[in-house]
């Protein structure tokens, strides 16, 4: 478990990111980490609901493709959450192209749906504007 | 005496046999009990009277049959005779008589003598015999199959209706000739498969070309030799069927094989490769993401920052490659409306203009108008184009003489629109034409070509139902054919929408 706290910013956001490939879950950690957010990890979608019951993030960046539990699942059970969570931001990963007949966003409930690899300044911007979007 | 009182009692007891003597005119001077059963007349009352005016039936008695017998046996010294004799009723019987000549001790003719028996079964028994030969001739000649006998040397003894049918020549001509004459071998054949036959003692769906006249018959025929009552070899056997169309029909079915095969190779292809596409995103993202963190340490560093950016290039290569994947197995939907081909080769060629005049290249069109519209998604149609023109310019490279031509025109049955890509370049080998369409197969450098263009086409002109075909000779250049169906109004592909990209196999 890494905390990172970015002494620069009076106000830290929380971001949970949630992927099962570990390369790419160190990567981002780094990204974001470096980017002064605080942010923890999981590898498996019912892992992250069980964080999800002990703390409060700003936001989820959820891979789709796992074992067990998808992102997409994840999505699901968090927004049926009945507590203040069940609003958190969240941003969709995948690797994989999905037919675009429908915004995946609307179906999903989520603030953005992205495709892998996205380029990491672009990325950092992204959460950004969707941290400010939402504090505002 | 006694021997001829013994004889006496030989003719008087032959009562089924009929043993009558006449002299040279057919007066009857002998006329046995036998004869008496047979004819019905007593022998008192047969003595002296007129052979044939008894016996013959009405038709014989009005020729000169008697006589001519009579000729016959003064001149051969016997005759045998298979005639309907005639009953004192008048009831007509079938016989058969022998007849010979009487002479006395000084051997001199006396008369004729003539022992003649019923055969009442003998013509029903022919009858039956000949129905059964007519009923086997009759099936031999409504055989589909062409069917031959030869006798041991070859020589052709039988041939049924099919055979002369398949020749096209009469009986008369046929019969006697030898039957390696048909044979596109000759006689060596004809010699093998009678080895063939001696060695088995039958051959089954040999197959051999067969000729006639200037023609070449492709022939499966099953053959067998023939033996007499004795079980000696008195000839061959043959059943020929003529399997034009069968043959025509198998090899239709091996170019049909052929596509299909390279369809679902494609298909397979394309389901490993989203795979293959999805598993690289995930280490690229990292690498990417990793990189983006070291450029900033970097950032007083020119030389890790070069390296840095040299990586970050082959992440981008990396990036290109898999995209190119994804669209080769893309399940995204094309749209399909009635397009112009023209349409699409002027607008490819507004893009390429530019190039094609930096590179010193000619360009030849033959554009006839009025061709009759497609159905196809421009967009497609475009790459597909776009990259066939990329690969001629890149194979006219080194060329003295640059021409790219591009030509639209209708198929010879009209069901399709043509478009022709051809350019003056170096070509292809056999080899390199076989696996033109094979994902990666390339044959420019890796920094040129990731090999996916034509397997990217390929699958983008099956999903119009249209065909793409290649024609390259070594140092002459390379023309690539696409064949789109045509549009008929009314006919909008309705299936569209589902999987085009048809990345499943249905």
């Amino acid at each position: 478990m890494m905390v990172t706290r970015n002494r620069e910013e009076t106000v830290s956001h929380k971001i949970l990111v949630v992927d099962d490939d570990i390369l790419v879950l160190e990567a981002l950690q780094q990204l974001l980490t470096s980017s002064g957010y605080e942010v923890r990890v999981a590898t498996r979608g019912r892992e992250a609901l069980d964080i999800l019951d002990q703390e409060h993030f700003d936001l989820l960046i959820l891979d789709v493709v796992m074992p067990k539990m998808t992102g997409y699942d994840v999505c699901k059970e968090v927004r049926k959450r009945d507590d203040a969570m069940s609003k958190v931001n969240i941003i969709m990963l995948t690797a994989k192209t999905e037919p675009s007949d429908v915004r995946i966003e609307e179906k999903y409930d989520c603030n953005l749906y992205l495709t892998k690899p996205i380029d990491p300044g672009r990325l950092k911007e992204l959460v950004r504007d969707t941290l400010e979007d939402s504090t505002q | 005496m006694a021997a001829s009182g013994l004889l006496n009692g030989v003719v008087e007891s032959a009562t089924r046999t009929a043993i009558v003597v006449t002299d040279f005119n057919g007066k009857i001077i002998l006329f046995n009990q036998g004869a008496a059963n047979l004819f019905g007349y007593t022998p008192e009352e047969a003595k002296g009277r007129h052979l044939p005016e008894l016996t013959f039936s009405k038709e014989d008695q009005n020729t000169p049959l008697f006589e001519q017998i009579v000729d016959r046996v003064r001149g051969e010294g016997w005759a045998e005779e298979r005639l309907f004799r005639r009953h004192k009723s008048g009831r007509l019987f079938p016989a058969i008589s022998t007849i010979t000549c009487l002479k006395d001790s000084t051997s001199q003719f006396k008369g004729i003598l003539e022992i003649t028996q019923d055969v009442p079964n003998l013509f029903r028994l022919e009858k039956e015999l000949k129905s059964s030969k007519d009923f086997l001739e009759n099936i031999l000649a409504s055989s589909i199959d062409a069917v031959v006998t030869t006798d041991t040397k070859g020589h052709i003894t039988y041939v049924n209706r099919a055979f002369k049918e398949l020749i096209g020549l009469r009986d008369s001509q046929i019969i006697g000739k030898h039957i390696s004459i048909y044979y596109k071998d000759g006689i060596d054949q004809a010699r093998e498969i009678m080895n063939k036959l001696k060695q088995f003692g039958r051959i089954r769906e040999y197959e051999f070309d067969m000729r006639v006249g200037d023609k070449i018959i492709p022939i499966r025929t099953s053959d067998s030799l023939l033996y007499d009552e004795y079980g000696e070899i008195v000839g061959t056997m043959g059943v020929f069927q003529d399997i034009t169309a069968r043959r025509k029909l198998s090899e239709k079915l091996s170019a049909t094989q052929a596509e299909l095969i390279q369809a679902v190779k494609m298909r397979a292809l394309g389901d490993l490769v989203t795979g293959v596409a999805h598993e690289i995103n995930n280490p690229l993202m990292a690498s990417d993401t990793l990189l983006h963190l070291l450029e900033g340490e970097a950032e007083d560093d020119p030389s890790s920052k070069k390296r840095v950016g040299l990586l970050k290039e082959c992440n981008r290569r990396i990036e290109k490659i898999v995209k190119k994947l994804k669209q080769f197995s893309r399940h995204a939907e094309f749209e399909f409306t009635a397009m112009e081909v023209n349409d699409a080769v002027s607008s490819v060629l507004a893009i390429t203009q530019q190039q094609l005049l930096n590179l010193g290249i000619e360009t030849e069109l033959r554009l006839p108008e009025n061709l009759p519209r497609v159905l196809g998604d421009k967009n497609q149609i475009e790459q597909v184009l776009l990259n066939l023109i990329s690969n001629a310019l890149d194979a006219m490279e080194g060329s003295s003489q640059k021409v790219l031509t591009i030509q639209t025109g209708l198929s010879k049955k009209s069901q399709q629109v043509k478009i022709g890509v051809s350019d003056t370049g170096i070509g292809m080998t056999p080899e390199q034409i076989e696996q033109i369409f094979n994902p990666f197969f390339t044959t420019k450098d890796s920094d040129k070509s990731t090999g996916l263009g034509l397997s990217i086409s390929y699958r983008i002109v099956e999903s119009h139902r249209g065909k793409i075909e290649v024609k390259s000779k070594l140092d002459k250049g390379t023309t690539f054919i696409l064949r789109l169906p045509i549009y008929l109004a009314g006919a909008e592909r309705n299936d569209g929408h589902q999987e085009p990209g048809g990345n499943s196999v249905s």
